[in-house]
């Protein structure tokens, strides 16, 4: 288990690039692309202000399109399953027909018991997803809340991350959830901690890697 | 719905004007008309049946109106001086009819699509997004499984009522045949042909020859042909070796389109074993592979386009040159805007395609389904373009866009949203956009077998392969047979086609043939 730590996501994003791109470990993976690997990275991002900077940052290089924050949005707290995704974390949270984890769970469970450490939400589903020729399955296992001091704080645990393209969009979903359950609770957001069991990138992202690294954080 | 209302609804949709009792009728019924025209010039005892004739079909029509009007899709809009009443249709800015059955009137919201970085080649008229107004809330079209369909009836209904609001182009009705054996389908095709020409929709109809098992309600089928339906298509789907075995019945289909000077398409089964269809834009397919995969065979409705783009390659020419870089920028730059018009299209599809994601026991109808980027006089035995050169063009364009496509795939994925989003290529038909270039190429027109073993047919026919392997959405080559007719003939020659060359889709257009041998061609 490795730790970062940081003030922001963009500082925390920086500071897991480069403990990937030093002390990554490389295989190929079965699409035949080099992943650099890290098991059980742990980070922890204080302030959740600025937490899409990242997203920003990405956007920047106008090499691709980063999904839009309105479709992150959709996709984390829209209620019901969308064609056009192979699962839905918005579905797996709210939907009623499996169980609305969080308008019918966490938050009245918040609600009375605040300091209670039952808040979780599962977004991986085993009568859906543990079978062998599954194409997809979500990547974000689980979030927990804790609240502590009026402060809503996020604990999730991501079972492969993609430390480059994927991390930035996670977090800010996260934060997404995060701000609507602070809402109903009536509190603040708190800090956002990412437990990534296999965090990676790839060696076709390296150059770009460098050089968000070598960036001066504004 | 019943047809009445239909009209209605289709005459203010035309108008797009307020417009009167006395104005619907005499436009939605053709006696109401004749009727009144008869009221100066006949007799007393006439008169009184004329006037007791015409206040019922008024009644009959005001009837539908206010049933419009309780729908909520009609307004009252005002009395005119002689008590009559006027309607509008019930719309605020933004908002568009969708009736699906009776009782329900939907309205839905537009889009608003986003800026988007083609819009100075849309200026230049270089390409264009098919119908603009719907890019984002229709689908291009969809593949009906006509096998999962249990009659007419109800193959009408879901064309009807859940389909053809929600698409822009065309349906594909697969395994037609699968129909035919159930029942006589005349008075359906006759339906859906005069619902699709008010839709403007296009219909494709695959039946398998092989499969024909009913030949009367087949023989019925065809003689539909002879009505020359506008809108609807028939696509014969067979190989080689049905076309031996059917040869009889395949000889009375060539008799019928060569008597009606229509074209006939083909397609070759052997070559292309998932659907293949035309719509008003342009070809279109599905990917064999995921075609065939288990996912996907038991949805009756399936997408098989989201979106489509036309590029005029000329007008690219004649402002740009045959610049590579250029192009790839420009086909880059239509790669993003349709990327995030299916962003908007995911997030709205619960909204916009409800009765689909209904028609279906597993809710994903995109899983297969790709956008389009089509090409319109883009080389093809045109002479002052080098061919060779504009398809390397594409080619090497198409290689890029698939990598953009992929990289996109994987980043929605690392986000924790996998979705699917794939690009094709295929031609661009000249109805797609009334502004596209005058047609640039030739016909490929054959006199006789002996023709197509000539080496300048040899050598249209294998570019034409290779358009039909770049063109990983469609392509469509089209033969104009001449000279006199001989349904055997005929049938030797596609047969050589079928057998020898790579050609998914094809179709034989009888319109110039000869039916009876003139002097001047005997002289010849």
């Amino acid at each position: 288990m490795t730790e970062i730590n940081g003030e922001t996501a963009l500082e925390v994003w920086k500071k897991a690039l480069k403990l990937l791109i030093e002390q990554g470990t490389d295989y190929e993976d079965r699409r035949n692309r080099i992943c650099r690997e890290y098991l059980n990275l742990i980070l922890t991002i204080e302030d959740t202000k600025n937490v899409d900077k990242p997203v920003e940052v990405l956007n920047s290089f106008g090499k691709w399109v980063y999904p839009p924050i309105e479709e992150l949005k959709a996709f984390f707290l829209g209620k019901k399953e969308a064609p056009g995704y192979y699962y839905h974390y918005g579905d797996r949270a709210f939907n009623p027909a499996w169980r609305n984890q969080v308008d019918d769970y966490i938050i009245p469970l918040l609600k009375s018991n605040p300091t209670t450490k039952r808040a979780i939400i599962i977004f991986y589903n085993p009568k859906i997803d543990s079978y062998v020729n599954r194409k997809e399955i979500p990547g974000l296992i689980m979030v927990n809340f804790n609240l502590r001091k009026n402060k809503l704080h996020v604990t999730s645990i991501i079972r492969s991350n993609d430390m480059f393209h994927g991390w930035p969009g996670n977090v800010c979903q996260i934060n997404m959830l995060q701000e609507y359950i602070a809402k109903q609770v009536g509190c603040q957001a708190g800090k956002i901690v990412t437990i990534s069991v296999a965090a990676h990138i790839f060696d076709d992202q390296f150059e770009d890697i460098e050089k968000v690294i070598a960036m001066k954080e504004k | 719905m019943h047809q009445t209302e239909q009209k209605i609804i289709a005459l203010f949709r035309k108008e797009n004007n307020e417009l009167s009792t006395s104005n619907i009728l005499e436009q939605i019924d053709e006696n109401y008309s004749k009727l009144k025209n008869q009221l100066g010039s006949c007799s007393p005892d006439y008169l009184k049946k004329l006037k007791y004739e015409l206040a019922q079909s008024h009644r009959r029509t005001l009837h539908h109106i206010n049933k419009l009007v309780e729908l909520g899709v009609l307004r009252l809009t005002r009395h005119g001086e002689r008590g009559e009443k006027f309607f509008s249709l019930n719309l605020s800015d933004n908002e568009e009819i969708i009736v699906s059955g009776l009782k329900k009137r939907v309205l839905v919201s537009k889009p608003i699509i986003p800026t988007m970085p083609i819009e100075g080649y849309e200026q230049k008229a270089i390409l264009s997004k098919y119908e603009t107004a719907t890019w984002i809330d229709r689908l291009n079209s969809v593949i009906i499984r006509c096998e999962l369909v249990n009659s007419a009836g109800d193959l009408y209904n879901i064309l009807s009522e859940d389909i053809f609001p929600l698409i822009n182009d065309s349906i594909c009705l697969d395994c037609f045949e699968n129909i035919i054996n159930k029942e006589n389908v005349s008075n359906f095709i006759e339906k859906i042909n005069s619902e699709s020409e008010e839709y403007g929709k296009k219909i494709s109809f695959i039946i398998n020859l092989s499969n024909i098992k009913h030949k009367e309600n087949f023989s019925s089928f065809l003689s539909l042909i002879d009505k020359k339906p506008k809108n609807i298509v028939f696509i014969f789907n067979l190989n080689s070796n049905e076309l031996q075995e059917f040869f009889e019945l395949f000889k009375k289909i060539v008799e019928i389109y060569s008597k009606n000077k229509m074209p006939l398409f083909i397609k070759n089964k052997n070559i292309f074993p998932a659907p293949y269809f035309l719509g008003r834009a342009g070809p279109y397919c599905i990917d064999i592979k995921e075609w065939l995969s288990d996912d996907i065979k038991n949805k009756i409705c399936i997408a098989c386009s989201q979106s489509s783009i036309i590029i005029d390659v000329n007008k690219f020419y004649l402002e740009y040159g045959l610049d590579v870089r250029k192009f790839s920028e420009m086909l880059l730059n239509i790669s993003k805007s349709i990327l995030s018009a299916n962003s908007l299209q995911r997030r709205k599809s619960e909204e916009y395609f409800k009765n689909i994601i209904l028609l279906n026991s597993k809710r994903d109808f995109l899983e297969i389904s790709r956008n389009y980027i089509r090409f319109w006089n883009f080389g093809l035995s045109q002479p002052d373009i080098e061919q060779d050169f504009v398809l390397n063009m594409i080619s090497e364009a198409k290689k890029k866009i698939d990598n953009f496509s992929i990289a996109e795939e994987i980043i929605y994925n690392s986000c924790g949203m996998p979705t699917r989003f794939r690009l094709a290529f295929s031609c661009a038909f000249r109805q797609a956009d009334e502004k596209l270039s005058p047609a640039k190429f030739e016909k490929l027109e054959i006199k006789n077998l002996e023709e197509l073993y000539k080496s300048k047919l040899k050598k249209e026919m294998i570019a034409r392969e290779i358009v039909s392997s770049i063109f990983d959405g469609g392509n469509d080559v089209n033969f104009f047979r001449t000279g006199t007719f001989n349904a055997d003939d005929v049938i030797r020659e596609i047969n050589v086609i079928l057998n020898t060359y790579k050609i998914p889709l094809f179709s034989y257009d009888f319109e110039k043939i000869k039916t009876d041998l003139k002097l001047s061609d005997f002289l010849k």
